[in-house]
């Protein structure tokens, strides 16, 4: 899975993506976290190979990590920026 | 070979447009201009087409109100590497400094600065009633006038640096309050015209987030009174940095 054409960009201290063409017309704000793992899914990827990254990063346990990846992947996919 | 050739100037912008029907050569009249142009639109007999497509209810309109639109269309995707967007509001200038009004269609920008005319009389101009451009810097923000200008046809051929953006919400009280950019962000990109291409998008989105650092942004509620008005300018005018 990857993100289908997102733009990503920092916003005063936050981030924000929108999206190319596509149905959705609004504008997601997302945290740091969720921008790390937006930045991921720019590429082909898997939630494992994001969980991967992630562990690197930050300290965090592993299925926590997945978890969180998880949700964030599903809000993606609830406004349809994820071409499977 | 189109049957119009001619070059405007929209927020300082040359632009050669080729195009077949007179309702877009009456409506520009007063935006043609001697200087070299930097960019050329044409519009085709296909641009209309899918133009038509885009509009609900497309088909009762004139084949020039379309091509109208299509050019516009074309123009701010073109422009948008120039630092210029389109921002669909109402804006007004005072005293020389603009303000402009942003909510979804039919909540009553229109309204509202008919109040604004009502206090400020001659003092007041309407620089654009529905689609004027920005031009955005890290020094200021300007609104320029362009002949896309709603129902009303409310625009005058100026402009002026931006002192206020206004969200405006029917209520039965009168409120205002000052919005951080980032509660503001979402409205302002929902506003502005959203170009096709990835690059231009970026370069759009990365303006509007300047925006909105760069302006005071407000949040009104208000129903339809002089009060209303008062309360707006007071607020927006005494803060504009």
């Amino acid at each position: 899975m990857k993100l289908k054409d997102v733009i990503i960009s920092e916003a005063n201290g936050e981030f924000v993506a929108v999206s190319v063409g596509g149905s959705f017309n609004g504008m997601l704000k997302l945290n740091s976290t969720a921008a790390f793992i937006a930045e991921a899914m720019q590429e082909e990827t898997t939630v494992e190979a994001i969980a991967d990254k992630v562990c690197e990063s930050y300290e965090v346990e592993r299925d926590i990590a997945v978890k969180s990846i998880e949700a964030v992947v599903e809000e993606f996919r609830k406004v349809g920026l994820i071409a499977e | 070979m189109s049957k119009y050739i001619k070059t405007y100037l929209f927020a300082e912008i040359a632009v050669r447009a080729e195009y077949n029907h007179n309702y877009l050569e009456k409506q520009c009249k007063d935006y043609e201009t001697d200087q070299n142009p930097q960019l050329t639109i044409e519009v085709t007999a296909d641009d209309i087409i899918k133009e038509r497509s885009f509009s609900e209810d497309g088909e009762s309109f004139s084949d020039g109100y379309i091509e109208s639109l299509a050019f516009y269309r074309k123009f701010c995707e073109a422009i948008a590497s120039c630092d210029v967007i389109l921002f669909h509001c109402a804006a007004v200038a005072v005293d020389g400094k603009a303000y402009l009004f942003t909510a979804p269609s039919g909540t009553g920008k229109t309204t509202h600065i008919g109040l604004w005319q009502k206090i400020h009389g001659d003092k007041m101009t309407i620089v654009n009633g529905d689609k004027p451009l920005l031009k955005i810097s890290k020094e200021k923000i300007t609104v320029y006038g362009t002949p896309w200008d709603g129902k009303e046809r409310q625009s005058t051929n100026t402009s002026a640096d931006v002192a206020g953006i206004c969200i405006i919400n029917r209520g039965l009280e009168n409120k205002i309050q000052r919005l951080k950019p980032n509660e503001a962000i979402g409205t302002l990109m929902s506003q502005t015209f959203r170009p096709t291409k990835a690059e231009n998008l970026k370069k759009i989105l990365e303006n509007v987030v300047t925006l909105s650092a760069k302006v005071p942004m407000w949040r009104l509620e208000c129903n339809i009174s002089e009060e209303a008005a008062w309360l707006s300018y007071n607020a927006m005018s005494k803060e504009d940095k």
